[in-house]
């Protein structure tokens, strides 16, 4: 595997895995803060 | 006809998402990427790749989904209701029926599909699979899904009947369930299962290192570099075109035996290698087509499912986020796993040569069933995956039934027992044609795929789009996707959405139409217009079920009485 292709890889599969992350971080915490709303 | 029954909802917006997730999840995911990006060249395929994610991937996804919420908020759950209540004119509602029709047609040979994995799961499990050579699980395909001749599986030689029933009674079963209790509770449990699985078959992929000490050069190392490596080595024809591809990482030999072995399949053609550089794969328009192509079939685009779904999420929750977080769950599926797992598990197994230029079903049913044979522990893997296969169909194939079932529901009112009942006997009529017809080399299915599966998707879209932009007019639609929303959408969409996407859109389509029409006339196309019974059967089957769906529009009284309000910024009533 060349360097370029690593760098390819990494950069794809990072992009993906973040984008995901930060979405699901986002959704989750949405959905704690309603969830203590609606308690209170 | 009985009354309208309960109006349904997601229970939770993380139910929705995974959902979407899981309608978008399929073998386009696990076997069609890995195949384009490795002959493409990972990084000129990826640069095009996601700038077709970014221009037209989440603006289309957020335009179905805020079509969708809307129209559920004034009643509607299908393409055919939505677009009438949106544009107020009853054209629309006809135009809409392709979103109901191509689904549950998708879903007719997505069912035959789907028994194939389950199929090759039972048979890996139980150690059918253990073959040694090419040509014995070439053999092994060919029987089981009975590609010898017509009606083959019905005769009691395979085993895919039982496979395919069980596959059926499952779809039917959820769907009946209803979408709550039934999709989303099902998308819940089977959605973290899948990924649980896909990492564990991952990891074992990743750490085979050398399986073989005879052959030094397959190993993991340089199944990545096929798979992610951006310059490659094409091998043209004389007068330029592209038959073939060896990766940049070939060694001699692999190149000489690449070079003959395609040689053979040209012998009146002079074939000889050209190195493709990053810059020159991003100046092929074929790599931007095949790129844009794969975005649309990746996250469902068009199928009509997004709408439905996204028309059972509450008006004031969030659809902005949730579709970005669906689609970046199956890009993470698509590039994060599949990306690594499949393509460098067949060249570490069995070298460059034997996983170059596999078809999708190629590579899924023919080089993964010999990969898992030469892996150690390889019979507890390929039970693992082709298990993983089937979630990832089922969670696909119940999407594609819910619109039908709705449109059932919505305009004959009818409960979901009868609309079930009516849409399991259309489709069950639909897979049994699929299956029977698989002589000739499967040209049912593949008919099938090439007319409702691929030419009906461009044609729901550019609804979509003009529904979008000309009818509601992209501001009023913007408002609408930026409501509840946890993110406010950038400005600069609009821009993207009123021209960027349809342009991509128009271009991905021309090409496919210039294709398989202009430039050679596509078996596909040829076999129906020569009146082979394999292709024309099924296709008459998808149009009679739409000529039901027109009539059943047509004599619903449900939507034709609704008075539309004239209000100076086109909102819609509430119903």
């Amino acid at each position: 595997m060349t360097l370029a292709g690593i760098i390819t890889m990494v950069l794809s599969i990072g992009f993906v895995w973040t984008l995901f992350i930060v979405c699901c971080r986002k959704l989750i915490k949405n959905r704690n803060e309603s969830r203590d709303t609606s308690e209170s | 006809m009985s009354k309208i029954t309960k109006k349904e909802s997601w229970n939770s917006n993380i139910g929705a998402v995974l959902a979407v997730a899981g309608s978008a999840i399929g073998f386009g995911n696990f076997l069609r990427f890995p195949g384009l990006a490795a002959q493409y060249g990972g990084g000129a395929f990826m640069i095009a790749y996601f700038t077709a994610f970014l221009l037209m991937g989440i603006p289309l996804s957020w335009v179905e989904w805020t079509i969708g919420r809307r129209g559920g908020r004034v009643g509607g759950h299908t393409t055919a209701s939505i677009f009438m209540l949106i544009s107020r004119s009853p054209w629309w509602k006809y135009m809409g029926l392709v979103g109901v029709v191509a689904p549950l047609s998708i879903s007719m040979y997505y069912m035959y599909l789907e028994g194939w994995t389950l199929g090759y799961a039972w048979h890996t499990a139980v150690g059918d699979l253990s073959l040694s050579t090419s040509e014995e699980f070439g053999n092994f395909f060919g029987n089981f899904v009975g590609a010898g001749s017509n009606g083959a599986i019905f005769s009691g030689e395979s085993s895919l009947l039982i496979f395919f029933a069980i596959a059926l009674l499952c779809n039917f079963y959820l769907i009946y369930r209803g979408v709550s209790k039934g999709i989303e509770w099902f998308c819940k449990l089977s959605m973290p299962i899948l990924l649980i699985t896909a990492v564990l078959v991952l990891i074992r992929v990743l750490t085979l290192g050398t399986p073989d000490a005879a052959h030094p050069e397959r190993n993991v190392n340089e199944g990545l570099g096929y798979m992610w490596n951006p310059n490659k080595v094409e091998l043209v024809t004389e007068s330029g075109k592209t038959v073939n591809m060896i990766p940049a990482s070939a060694t001699p030999e692999q190149r000489e035996e690449l070079i003959k072995r395609t040689q053979a399949q040209y012998p009146d053609e002079k074939i000889s290698p050209k190195n493709i550089s990053l810059l020159e794969g991003l100046m092929n328009p074929e790599l931007w087509i095949a790129a844009a192509g794969q975005i649309f079939y990746s996250l469902s685009l068009g199928f009509g499912t997004i709408c439905t779904y996204a028309s059972y999420v509450n008006r004031r929750k969030d659809i902005a986020l949730a579709s970005i977080t669906a689609n970046s769950a199956n890009e993470v599926v698509e590039v994060g796993i599949a990306g690594m797992m499949i393509v460098p598990a067949a060249v570490s197994l069995l070298g460059v040569v034997a996983a170059a230029g596999a078809s999708t079903f190629g590579l899924g049913f023919n080089v993964l069933p010999q990969v898992f044979a030469a892996m150690p522990m390889g019979q507890f893997f390929g039970t693992l995956f082709f298990f993983l296969l089937f979630l990832a169909a089922i969670t696909s194939s119940i999407s594609l039934l819910q619109p039908a079932t709705a449109f059932m529901e919505e305009f004959w009112g009818m409960r979901r027992t009868q609309s079930v009942t009516i849409i399991a006997l259309f489709m069950c009529v639909g897979a049994m044609l699929v299956a029977w017809f698989t002589g000739d080399n499967l040209i049912a299915l593949d008919t099938m795929d090439f007319w409702v599966g691929t030419l009906s998707l461009y044609i729901t879209s550019f609804m979509y789009l003009t529904l979008f932009n000309v009818v509601w007019r992209s501001d009023n639609a913007l408002n609408e996707l930026g409501r509840g929303a946890l993110f406010t959408p950038p400005s600069f969409m609009k821009f993207i959405i009123r021209w960027v996407t349809p342009t991509i859109l128009a271009c991905v389509f021309g090409s496919w139409l210039y294709k398989n029409i202009f430039v050679e006339l596509s078996p596909q196309v040829s076999n129906v217009l020569e009146g082979k019974i394999g292709a024309v059967v099924p296709l008459c089957w998808v149009g009679i079920f739409a000529l039901f769906c027109a009539l059943v529009a047509h004599t619903s009284t449900r939507f034709h009485n609704r008075k539309f309000k004239k209000t100076p910024d086109n909102r819609l009533p509430i119903s």
